[in-house]
């Protein structure tokens, strides 16, 4: 059966408490199992736009080739996968010529982190520090690890974690779409299991909210995908709201009992 | 220009422009900054200006306490070594320095430092010469645009041993036991890279002649050898 038809979504964006506009652009197509989150940057409202030009770029994308995926010769995730990735960067070469052509938009970028779910895989992509988190049997685990300074540091053991703390500002990244001609785009995938749940996110999330809190917030919301968004972006705000918050959460519910599902 | 503003009790006495790499501070005459007053070392601290790794336009600036006596402290707290930032006030003795940096980026905003590559899309568009129609010699000389040569993976061994699959797509994936490669094709040529699958074994990571394909995608030369999990794939230019 279709897993898309299982899914509840729920998702929001905050332009938070000390900016005066939102650069973050999300949404999610239910019947593709699309799910996608972009945080921009740029100068006057060039992030807005790059933001909002590689969503609902990929989102076309995807739309448009769904229909043909695991028609050739590959399989369905193998199909999935360069679909994903020729999606993201055909948004990137969007946003790119877009800024190198109109002055109004010359350096402007944006992360991205992106879940498409079909049949029992989740294929996650990401550029940037927009995060993918999975809750599952009440653990929460990162999935994506950042394209920022602060990470490649201490991963490449250039770094304690102590010491980036005190040195590098966490807000360096070292990819994004629409910065060059090519993109360098982080693909996985992994396996749904019933009651998981997948949060998507912008740093104005994480920089202020605990991995702990977000655990804990999403443990305890049951199948109120909406309140627990509502509930995260509130303790985003409470703790200065420095930068727009955007959360999107998809739940994978348990399956229909099979006489009650006609197809 | 990053520079240090002195003041003692308040009062902005001089600026020093970081224009050297090293500036030794202390009470000694050697000194790049003097400061003669008991409560500061003979030699008390130096300023290291370093190129910033990835933005070339971004010096990163530290100071370090040369075991002073009186200590070195930055915004009220004791250092060894520490990096400065637009507005950190310096405390040396008795005296008082302000850190200020005019090039510094808005660190409240996201800024991304990838290493730029070649820009082809911002490469100026010859001006089309009025009158003068292309011919089709002009045209012929000129070699088609941003071309990538073309490139094939054939299968060295397992079942399909001799097999040749040319990479005419953006992007082609391959697997094998649960381990998938991705190779791209873009401007600058052929990148592989990993996606952690849902039933890989674990570490079996790819490799590229036998390096492991971690977190960053890694360009492919002529004849480099890819093994997915035992299966090995030879990548090469037609």
């Amino acid at each position: 059966m279709n897993i898309n038809k299982r899914i509840e979504i729920a998702g929001l964006t905050d332009v938070g408490r000390a900016r005066d506009h939102n650069e973050d652009f999300i949404t999610w197509e239910k019947d593709l199992g699309l799910l996608l989150l972009a945080d921009g940057m740029g100068g006057h409202n060039a992030g807005e736009v790059a933001s909002k030009m590689a969503v609902e770029s990929i989102v076309q994308e995807i739309k448009d080739s769904s229909g043909s995926l695991g028609d050739g010769e590959e399989s369905m995730d193998e199909d999935t996968v360069c679909l994903s990735m020729s999606a993201i960067s055909n948004a990137n070469q969007s946003i790119f010529s877009e800024a190198a052509t109109k002055p109004q938009y010359a350096g402007m970028g944006t992360t991205l982190v992106m879940a498409l779910f079909h049949e029992d895989t989740l294929t996650i992509a990401h550029v940037g520090d927009s995060r993918l988190y999975r809750l599952r049997k009440g653990v929460l685990e990162q999935l994506t690890v950042d394209h920022s300074l602060y990470q490649e540091m201490i991963q490449g053991g250039y770094m304690s974690e102590a010491e980036a703390e005190k040195k590098l500002n966490k807000n360096m990244i070292t990819r994004a779409l629409g910065i060059n001609i090519d993109v360098d785009i982080d693909v996985q995938q992994q396996t749904v299991e019933t009651d998981d749940i997948i949060l998507l996110c912008s740093d104005g999330l994480t920089d202020l909210v605990s991995d702990l809190e977000i655990q804990l917030t999403l443990a305890k919301s049951k199948s109120d995908m909406k309140t627990a968004a509502e509930q995260l972006v509130a303790k985003a705000n409470d703790k200065g709201g420095i930068d727009n918050i955007s959360i999107i959460i998809a739940r994978v519910n348990p399956e229909f009992e099979k006489s009650t599902f006609c197809s | 220009m990053a520079k240090l503003v002195l003041s003692s009790d308040g009062v902005i006495t001089k600026e020093f422009l970081l224009e050297q790499e090293v500036f030794n501070i202390g009470r000694k005459s050697q000194n790049d900054i003097q400061i003669d007053d008991i409560s500061v070392s003979g030699t008390h601290a130096r300023v290291l200006v370093e190129q910033n790794f990835y933005m070339e336009n971004l010096k990163d600036v530290y100071i370090e306490d040369a075991n002073s006596t009186n200590g070195t402290y930055v915004n009220g707290k004791k250092i060894k070594k520490h990096m400065l930032r637009h507005g950190d006030m310096i405390q040396i003795g008795r005296h008082e320095f302000k850190f200020l940096d005019d090039d510094a980026p808005d660190f409240d905003k996201t800024v991304v430092i990838a290493p730029t590559t070649e820009n082809v899309a911002k490469e100026p568009v010859p001006e089309p010469v009025p009158g003068a129609a292309p011919s089709a010699a002009d045209q012929s000389e000129q070699p088609p645009k941003q071309a990538v040569k073309l490139a094939y993976v054939k299968v060295l061994s397992g079942p399909k041993a001799g097999k040749e699959l040319d990479l005419v797509k953006s992007y082609t994936s391959m697997g094998n036991a649960g381990t998938m490669i991705v190779i791209a094709k873009r401007q600058q040529g052929y990148f592989v890279s990993h996606v952690s699958g849902k039933s890989e074994k674990h570490g079996s990571f790819p490799t590229v002649n036998e390096n492991p394909i971690g977190a960053q995608s890694v360009p492919l030369q002529d004849h480099d050898i890819i093994d997915i999990d035992g299966l090995k794939l030879e990548f090469a230019i037609r």
